[in-house]
């Protein structure tokens, strides 16, 4: 415990002198750092202090009003307030036991060893390897709290604008002095007037004839003549204004709305968002057969709310994927066909409503997914018992007059599952047949081939694309071209101006 | 108590690193130059993991591992990979032989990845699915052949070597795969005064014979020597921060990682960083990790494990670029803190 307690105590005192020392250092990057940032006052206040003085002297006034070392110690403080604060902040801000310990670690070149062992020391029990990094700490402890420790240098932006600064600061501390030496300006009437006079020394009749002139200037009004009746329309606000006190010029008051000034900024913005709105989005032009379903499931609800009546139920996707469909895209499952006929077939379930086609849309499209199928395909959605599929070609010589081979009163021949990949081959869903193999004919019949004159293929100039490009597959580039494009890359970018490259450093 | 046990860490410290120096002197009698690449071979080894040696051809990457399983006496097989190699190639199969009494049986015939060392002599030449037979040895320690289990006995390392240059017929690890390997050291020319020594070594009448400097239970002793080492909290921040700082998006990640990077280092990098930066103490004489270790072994862990982003392709960025902007831009843990 001795040989802790004696760590302890080594780094305490090491910790101690690395923490004054940053604090130290930190205290004075911040001086400086505040002080950089605060010295464009060292110009401000010279600059404030000869407007002042212009504008009593152009008032009349002793432009000398303060001393000049005592601007100059003005001009002084102002960033030097702020920048001690920061100083005095940052040496309030304690350091960190651990990043002083790092500090010494660093200098001495002790790699981690005095943070490390400050951390074991806290635990209760160690491990072997933990309770060495102690040890080989404590033995380099001793040596280092009595190593001095070098202040680092802080890097400081912002210090090579004080040249600048302070040759501006000298150049308004020396125009300020010039401007004190001006003599007070005569301003017109009485007793100062002659005191100006005399010391000037000038004939007191011509200033007095010309403030007379300057008054009288001052006191006529210059109206044009092309607006007269502006000036009466203000004559009343005039005689308000000059009741009320004000003393408002007229060149003010004409001013107003020329240039504009005022208006307000909501006109513009406004102009700025519409023309943010005026590009229209691409995306969600090409809507797949999905989203297209849902829309017009959700036209349809609409429909149906509008009627008052039940809406129908909702189709599941597993009924849009089942195996009667043989696409994309699902089936509309509304009894609305328009390629049937008048004639309604006694099987079939009809209501009023959905010989209604009221949406020309959905009715094209459901023409050309049926066309697509090869015929009308089941519907799943209305709930209704399901079209009669008996065929009733007839029985012999007895004919039936409702036959037609496709067991409905529609044209197209209903069909499901892979017949329906076949266009328009009439393929009986049922037939009726009697058992039994039945007689086998076997016919040979020996063929010569025939020779025929193929026609020469004529290779014709293909024309230029009418439609745009559509959305090409990527194409899994090989080893060799894929070296090629890089090496084309890096040769593009070798000839452009270079960018600013990340830093490079020496392999370990 | 503590300080026996005190005692033993540093004898177990000061054994390891003898052990190392004569394994290194053994091996570079027949390796001349490569000194880096030879001690980042030694410590995967010694930190339990597996390497991936990338160079062109002739420069002997080949020979370090031989070397390598000669001076350890230590069980070594090479596997050639080519193109039309099958996993049942690599790690074994049942195999149809004649019993007693005139039938027939099935015999398992075990692969040459059940040995000490292996050496993957260019792993990408082989397709997906045999590099793939590699994933579960490198990680588990193990074989799983049908209802069979294979347990590879300690220390078990592969050393893969693969070709920078890309040719026809390759096949780029994929990131899981990449992942599995420790260090990634890139073989380099020789120097020009190791030239000389080089061509008199391998063009003389003379052999270089190496005698075995260490065995199995050494190897597998010093590897538990260096899973004893701690790691303070500061230098564990230090890692998780390092490998955080090669992620776009994190609050570590400097503007050439947001930019150029597309997908970062996981957290396997961090392992990787630590285990790799305990050796390096051990080797440094300190009994506990520092943050000069973890950026010792930064580049080694994490040039294979950051993978590029076009922009970084074409603007012929490095990995090792990323990983010195990366180290560069990190402030250590107590500076931070204040």
């Amino acid at each position: 415990m001795s040989a802790d307690q004696d760590l302890t105590r080594d780094l305490d005192q090491i910790e101690g002198r690395a923490g004054s020392m940053l604090q130290g250092v930190e205290s004075r990057a911040a001086f400086m750092a505040a002080g950089f940032r605060a010295l464009p006052l060292l110009a401000a206040v010279p600059a404030a202090f000869v407007l002042i003085q212009l504008m009593r002297w152009a008032g009349g006034g002793e432009p000398a009003i303060l001393p000049l070392p005592f601007v100059l110690l003005l001009s002084l403080l102002a960033p030097g307030i702020p920048a001690a604060r920061a100083a005095a902040a940052a040496r309030a801000s304690r350091i960190s036991r651990a990043r002083a310990l790092a500090e010494a670690d660093r200098q001495l070149d002790l790699s981690d060893r005095l943070v490390t062992a400050d951390e074991f020391l806290r635990h209760g029990a160690r491990t072997g390897f933990q309770q060495a990094a102690v040890e080989d700490a404590a033995r380099r402890s001793e040596a280092a709290a009595s190593s001095a420790l070098e202040a680092p240098e802080a890097a400081i932006a912002g210090s090579r604008g004080l040249p600048a600064w302070g040759a501006l600061s000298l150049v308004l501390l020396a125009l300020s002095a010039w401007v004190s030496t001006f003599e007070p300006r005569p301003v017109g009437g009485g007793g100062l007037t002659e005191t100006a006079a005399a010391e000037a020394g000038e004939p007191l009749d011509e200033e007095a004839a010309e403030d007379a002139v300057t008054a009288e200037d001052r006191a006529a009004p210059a109206p044009p003549e092309a607006v007269p009746t502006e000036r009466r329309a203000q004559d009343p606000a005039e005689a308000k204004r000059s009741e009320s006190g004000e003393d408002v010029d007229d060149s003010v008051k004409e001013s107003s709305g020329r240039t504009g000034a005022g208006r307000s900024s909501g006109a513009l913005s406004s102009s700025a968002a519409s023309e943010s709105r005026s590009a229209p989005s691409t995306q969600g032009q090409s809507s797949k057969p999905a989203e297209r379903d849902k829309k017009k499931r959700e036209s349809k609800k609409k429909k149906e709310r509008k009627t008052g009546e039940q809406p129908t139920p909702e189709r599941r996707p597993e009924d849009e994927q089942s195996g009667a469909t043989a696409g994309k895209g699902s089936s509309k499952g509304s009894n609305r066909n328009p390629t049937a006929s008048e004639w309604q077939s006694k099987d079939q379930v009809t209501e009023v409503d959905d010989q209604e086609v009221e949406d020309d849309e959905d009715t094209d499209e459901d023409e050309e997914e049926q066309e697509n199928r090869g015929g009308v395909q089941p519907s799943l959605r209305d709930r209704r018992p399901p079209v009669s599929r008996d065929l009733q070609i007839g029985f012999g010589n007895r004919a039936n007059p409702d036959a037609n081979g496709r067991g409905g009163p529609s044209e197209q021949k209903k069909s499901r599952g892979v017949a329906s990949l076949v266009l328009g081959v009439p393929v009986p869903d049922r037939v009726k047949g009697r058992p039994g193999p039945g007689p086998t004919k076997i016919t040979q019949e020996r063929i010569e081939p025939q020779a025929e004159e193929a026609g020469a293929l004529v290779a014709s100039a293909r024309a230029a694309r009418s439609r745009p490009v559509p959305a090409l597959s990527s194409v899994e580039l090989g080893p060799q071209l894929r070296e090629l494009v890089r090496a084309y890359f890096l040769a593009r970018r070798a000839a452009a101006p270079p960018a600013a490259a990340p830093p490079a450093r020496k392999p370990q | 108590m503590t300080d026996s046990n005190a005692d033993a860490a540093r004898a177990d410290a000061q054994r390891f690193r003898e052990t190392y120096e004569s394994i290194r002197a053994e091996v570079s009698r027949r390796m001349v130059g490569q000194a880096d690449v030879i001690e980042g071979v030694l410590t995967a080894l010694l930190a339990g993991g597996h390497v991936l040696l990338e160079g062109v051809p002739g420069l002997g990457k080949t020979m370090l591992v031989s070397s390598l399983g000669e001076a350890l006496k230590l069980s070594f097989s090479r596997i050639q990979f080519t193109p039309d190699m099958m996993p049942a190639d690599v790690r074994g199969t049942s195999v149809l032989v004649e019993s007693e009494g005139g039938g027939h049986e099935l015999q398992f015939e075990q692969g040459p990845i059940v040995a000490n060392l292996v050496l993957a002599d260019e792993i990408n030449r082989a397709t997906p699915k045999t590099q793939s037979a590699l994933l579960e040895a490198m990680q588990e320690r193990q074989l799983t052949i049908g209802r069979r289990t294979i347990k590879l006995e300690e220390p078990f390392c592969v050393m893969a070597t693969q070709n920078p240059v890309e040719q026809e017929g390759t096949y780029p690890l994929p990131e899981a795969q990449l992942d599995r390997f420790l260090f990634k050291l890139v073989v380099g020319y020789p120097e020009e005064g190791d030239y000389r020594e080089i061509l008199r070594r391998t063009t003389g009448e003379q052999e270089v014979e190496l005698s075995s400097v260490s065995n199995a239970d050494t190897i597998n002793a010093m590897r538990s020597t260096v899973r004893q080492v701690p790691v303070p909290e500061h230098a564990e921040d230090y890692a998780i921060r390092l490998v955080m700082g090669t992620q776009p998006g994190s609050a570590y990640a400097p503007e050439l990682v947001n930019r150029y990077v597309s997908l970062g280092s996981s957290p396997r990098g961090a392992q990787a960083l630590l285990l790799g930066a305990k050796v390096k103490a051990l080797l440094a004489g300190r009994f506990a990790v520092a943050t000069e270790d973890i950026a010792a072994v930064a580049r080694p862990v994490l040039r294979h494990r950051v993978l590029l982003g076009f922009e970084g392709l074409s603007e012929g960025v490095t990995t090792d670029q990323v990983v010195d902007e990366v180290l560069a831009k990190l402030p250590v843990p107590q500076e931070a803190a204040g």
